[in-house]
């Protein structure tokens, strides 16, 4: 071995021992923070109550409500029914509601009326209610059947299905079906 | 006239630039949503930011620590080699310092792989080395809910970057023989 790869070879054995010595003596009474993040160990250990990220992990545990019906309208030249919902951010970071359809089916007969939709993206800080409106436009089929099956009714149940969100990036398909009671028919 | 292994000395200026620009930019990014995740990383800096947390690892910083300093040293090296590519030890200094870039690379490169490969077997999430999927996460973890998340990855110029200096630093020790060859003629 020749001097000049003996320093090269003791170089590369100090510039990884000497920071790896200095770090195992810096974490020496916590050895396993020297591999796992103190965010981590506690969620590890299942309790996080210290970790920094223990409010996401709160954030996820939380049963994240599905948004709740505020109002509806109806505009019977362009039949046109503007539902309202209510949905309160959970997170302690700020989401932005991209789009949200579902189908609506007469809640009594089953019969598909159309589709509602979201008509423009909602921004949600951390932990604010905001007011989500969804456009549903009645399809002629679904103008026949109000006519003809709740002509006289002032009022309609609707059951919300295959609902879909896109929030910041994420979509979710939920299986539950929302019922919504009184929609105005005039 | 002094003979310069001009190959080198780019491979060696590209080295140092390259440990440099990697402390602020990442050779690998990847988001899930909205930034809702986000990882950046290079053999010599490591971020990871799960819902706006910052996540710290001690030993991977530690381990980026190391890949810096022995990059650094294999870059000045190389310049040292660059003025003095006649010299009998000239060979030690280009073979200490010619094929780091090149491991770093295929190491950075295995390492990404290995953690796709190990996040997909065990928590049987899909993610992408290079491109973007729409990835679903398991029933496990969504209550019944289909979740899907966007998921985008891929390399950042600094990689390109990393591989330019491979090549270079291996063009450095073609260089060297034709230099050799030309010494031998005279």
């Amino acid at each position: 071995l020749n001097k000049v790869r003996l320093v090269l070879t003791l170089l590369t054995v100090g510039l990884t021992l000497g920071p790896l010595v200095f770090e195992v003596y810096v974490y020496r009474d916590n050895l396993t923070g020297l591999v796992v993040p103190a965010d981590l160990s506690g969620l590890m250990s299942g309790d996080y109550s210290n970790s920094s990220i223990s409010g996401v992990i709160d954030d996820l545990n939380k049963t994240i409500k599905l948004p709740e019906y505020v109002s509806s309208e109806y505009d019977p030249v362009l039949g046109v029914v503007k539902f309202m919902f209510n949905f309160t951010n959970p997170f302690g970071f700020d989401l932005n509601l991209r789009s949200m359809d579902a189908n609506v089916a007469c809640a009594i007969h089953g019969f598909a009326l159309g589709k509602a939709s979201l008509f423009e993206s909602v921004n949600l800080s951390a932990g604010a209610t905001g007011l989500l409106p969804l456009k549903l436009v009645f399809t002629e089929q679904a103008l026949n059947h109000l006519q003809v099956e709740h002509g006289n009714a002032k009022t309609v149940n609707v059951d919300l299905s295959a609902i879909s969100v896109d929030v910041s990036g994420v979509s979710l398909s939920l299986p539950q079906k929302y019922t919504v009671n009184d929609v105005p028919l005039r | 006239m002094r003979i310069v292994n001009w190959f080198g000395l780019i491979g060696g200026v590209l080295c140092l630039v390259l440990v440099l620009v990697s402390l602020f930019y990442p050779w690998w990014h990847l988001s899930a949503g909205d930034d809702l995740v986000v990882a950046e990383l290079s053999p010599f800096i490591m971020k990871f930011v799960l819902f706006g947390t910052v996540l710290d690892f001690p030993l991977i910083g530690l381990l980026n620590f190391i890949g810096a300093l022995s990059f650094g040293l294999a870059g000045a090296v190389m310049l040292i080699y660059s003025f003095l590519p006649t010299k009998r030890y000239s060979l030690d200094l280009l073979g200490f310092a010619y094929r780091k870039p090149f491991y770093s690379v295929v190491i950075f490169v295995g390492v990404l792989i290995g953690l796709a490969l190990v996040v997909g077997s065990l928590v049987g999430l899909q993610i992408p080395v290079v491109g973007s999927v729409n990835t679903l996460l398991p029933s496990s973890m969504s209550n019944g809910v289909v979740i899907r998340v966007f998921v985008s990855a891929g390399f950042e110029w600094p990689f390109w970057l990393a591989v330019a200096t491979s090549v270079i630093c291996f063009g450095a020790r073609a260089y060297h023989k034709i230099i050799m060859r030309k010494l031998s003629l005279c």
